[in-house]
């Protein structure tokens, strides 16, 4: 079953009927919500069957009732959340949530790549949000069994399969290098003064203001044929910060521009044949591409501060889709 | 084509970047990437078993799916 649009009565009807939920939504709702089998995170900006919305009042919901029978639902802090992995079900999927801009956002997002046993299952997830013209707004998560909220902590829904099925994590980025010159950094972290251009040190924020490049467009380094992106979140007095960290060693370049969003969105989705039981897509992708309104292809989900496919991406589509082992 | 052992060559040739290889498991190439980006700043010889430990892993609890079956083959292919 894909990503649906719900009201609140559905979902309580859900959730009271014993069903297995992920779910993202805006903070009015989800903090009534009856106590139960779920995980939820903040957010009030969807991708839907109708185009993309902002919404307070719609539910973005995924049951994962008929692929599991056996699911493990558990929140992590900063000093628990190195064992994601190694707590996962062997042959199944774990979905995390975490809050915008809290410590084990940061935290996740620099180190997950070093934790015990990383990507021996698929680690699929998104960071929540809020409504950016609510100035007092803050990203929230909710752990189910207890219907608690937190600004501080991960909550993680570990999914067990069955023997014939296996969870495949997929990622549509359609940012690609440019033809621009090479950046290094001297430190891994959210904010940087200083970059190595093309193996010269130069003071960043300077270099991006007098070469007019449009900070729309990501850092994209090159994993291994796999593009993954940086977004520019500021630049002032002499720093740059992004809205995921920048590693030291890593090189990068700035994004090429992008004509059409929704068109090349809509080819990548296709010529990957995507059909994903759990799709999230930027925040940013949805700002700077006017996607309010506009159709994703049949991709639905909710809109996010940041993705998770098995580490913290930006200006990308994670999409995770249950298929038969053969 | 099987995953042979943890202590074969290939998977330190791999984190050292003596061989290469068209990875598409997804969580392999990270893996395999941030390794090669530590060795390049103050890696060491116990950095790369540890790296190959943690990429031969990786392919042992994946080894039914199908991309990481197609890199296995390509990895052992080239051993």
């Amino acid at each position: 079953m894909q990503t649906t649009m719900y009201g609140f009565d559905d979902v309580c009807r859900l959730i009271n009927n014993g069903h297995t939920l992920l779910i993202a939504g805006d903070e009015n709702l989800l903090d009534k919500l009856p106590k139960g089998k779920w995980i939820a995170g903040t957010t009030p900006y969807f991708m839907s069957g109708d185009g993309c919305l902002i919404s307070k009042d719609l539910l973005s919901v995924v049951d994962l009732t008929n692929i599991t029978d056996s699911v493990e639902i558990t929140t992590y802090d900063i000093v628990s959340i190195k064992n994601i992995y190694r707590d996962s079900k062997q042959g199944g999927f774990s979905v995390i949530i975490i809050p915008a801009f809290s410590d084990i956002h940061v935290s996740f997002a620099i180190n997950a790549q070093d934790y015990h046993d990383f990507g021996v299952v698929p680690l699929v997830g998104w960071v929540s949000g809020f409504l950016l013209s609510d100035v007092s707004a803050m990203a929230k998560t909710y752990y189910g069994p207890s219907a608690a909220a937190s600004h501080a902590l991960a909550v993680v829904m570990h999914v067990a399969l069955p023997a014939n099925k296996y969870a495949d994590l997929g990622i549509v980025n359609l940012f690609e290098q440019g033809n621009g010159d090479e950046i290094e950094f001297l430190e891994t972290g959210f904010s940087v003064s200083e970059a190595l251009v093309n193996g010269n040190k130069t003071d960043f924020s300077t270099y991006l203001k007098c070469n007019g490049i449009d900070t729309r467009l990501p850092l994209v380094a090159d994993y291994n044929s796999e593009r993954i992106n940086t977004s520019i979140k500021d630049v002032c007095s002499g720093r740059v910060s992004f809205y995921a960290p920048v590693f030291r060693g890593v090189k990068y370049k700035v994004a090429a521009p992008i004509g059409d969003y929704v068109n090349g969105f809509t080819d990548a989705v296709e010529k990957q044949n995507l059909s994903p039981l759990y799709a999230c897509n930027c925040i940013l992708n949805f700002l700077y591409s006017n996607l309010e309104g506009k159709r994703t292809g049949d991709i639905v989900g909710p809109i996010t501060f940041g993705e998770i496919g098995y580490i913290l991406l930006n200006q990308t589509l994670v999409a995770l889709s249950i298929k038969d082992l053969k | 084509m099987g995953l042979v052992e943890q202590m074969h060559p290939v998977w330190k040739m791999l984190i050292s970047g003596q061989r290469d290889v068209n990875l598409t498991y997804l969580p392999a190439k990270i893996l395999l990437y941030r390794w090669r980006t530590k060795l390049s700043i103050d890696g060491n010889e116990a950095d790369i078993v540890t790296g190959a430990s943690e990429l031969f892993n990786i392919y042992l609890q994946g080894q039914a799916l199908p991309n990481a079956k197609r890199d296995i083959e390509a990895i052992m292919g080239n051993a």
